[in-house]
């Protein structure tokens, strides 16, 4: 298994728990 | 080790090495162009990795002054990996490998991900790595699974800066297993290069940018992707162990400035 078997379901779960966790940092730390 | 290699046989200790500020036989070698090839470093600041041609030349040390180091050697890095996977363009390191040349300077290319230049670029490894002298490969980029443990050699505490040159230079061991892995990489996994290449692109397009946060070059060229975030505002150590408990890996390049 290389990181070439990660296919185009494994981009979008990817993409959305990174998504999730950038908006989750930026909120805890956004200016008030 | 390839690159090392590469500098020991084009330097000697004592003589001068024009690289790209950013790369990786600058910033991430463990201390070995100096430790086994005896060479100093002159770092050069590019754009994307590309070197410019007139700054190269006004660095080159040629005269025969027992202060100067003289330079050996020049190395160029494609695709740029702390740059964020850009491709060196074919035309400028045609010409960069020229200028050198005019000066009885020989060039090294890191081509640790060569076949992903190639697979982006639409040349063929030989024109890209036609300009240079030497050219090391990496077959674990992409094509085979990382071998880490067959190839790094033990730490020895005994032996501080030694041990960091020594882990960067390797051990070769098993490596009939590894060969085996390269050689059905070069026949099975080249062409899905291209698969990786859309992939990393979709999931730059995926991906909000929070404020503040930018993806280094822009669009994913090729197979790596640098999210830039504003380090007061994201504590990436968290990200990357909440990731982590997902299945997802990133790695960290730490604070400092990437350049254009």
């Amino acid at each position: 298994v290389t990181h070439l078997d990660i296919d185009d379901e494994g981009i979008e779960r990817a993409a959305a728990a990174l998504a999730g966790v950038l908006e989750e940092s930026a909120s805890r730390t956004a200016p008030r | 080790m390839g690159n090392e290699i590469a500098l020991a046989v084009h330097g000697r200790p004592g003589r001068e090495v024009v690289v790209e500020s950013l790369s990786h036989i600058m910033t991430a070698e463990g201390g070995a162009p100096a430790a086994l090839a005896g060479v100093t470093l002159r770092p050069l600041d590019s754009k994307g990795g590309r070197l410019d041609p007139d700054r190269v030349e006004a660095a080159l040390v040629l005269d025969d002054d027992p202060h100067h180091a003289p330079t050996v050697l020049a190395c160029a890095e494609n695709t740029h990996n702390r740059l964020g996977g850009r491709v060196y363009p074919l035309d400028a390191f045609v010409e960069l490998a020229g200028r050198l040349k005019r000066h009885g300077i020989p060039l090294h290319l890191d081509g640790a991900r060569l076949w992903n230049a190639a697979a982006a670029s639409g040349h063929s490894t030989a024109e890209l790595a036609g300009p240079a002298d030497s050219v090391m490969v990496c077959f674990s980029k992409g094509s085979v699974p990382r071998s880490d443990r067959p190839w790094r050699a033990p730490r020895r505490s005994s032996t501080k800066g030694g041990a960091s040159a020594n882990d960067s230079a390797g051990a070769c061991a098993r490596r009939g297993i590894l060969a085996a892995g390269c050689r059905y990489a070069l026949d099975h996994h080249r062409e899905r290069l291209v698969d990786d290449h859309r992939r990393a692109r979709r999931l730059a397009e995926l991906v909000p940018l929070p404020v503040g946060a930018s993806i280094l070059g822009g669009q994913p060229e090729t197979n790596i992707i640098i999210w830039d975030l504003p380090v007061d505002r994201f504590d990436v150590f968290e990200i990357r162990r909440r990731l982590a408990l997902d299945g997802v890996h990133l790695s960290d390049f730490g604070p400092g400035d990437f350049g254009p």
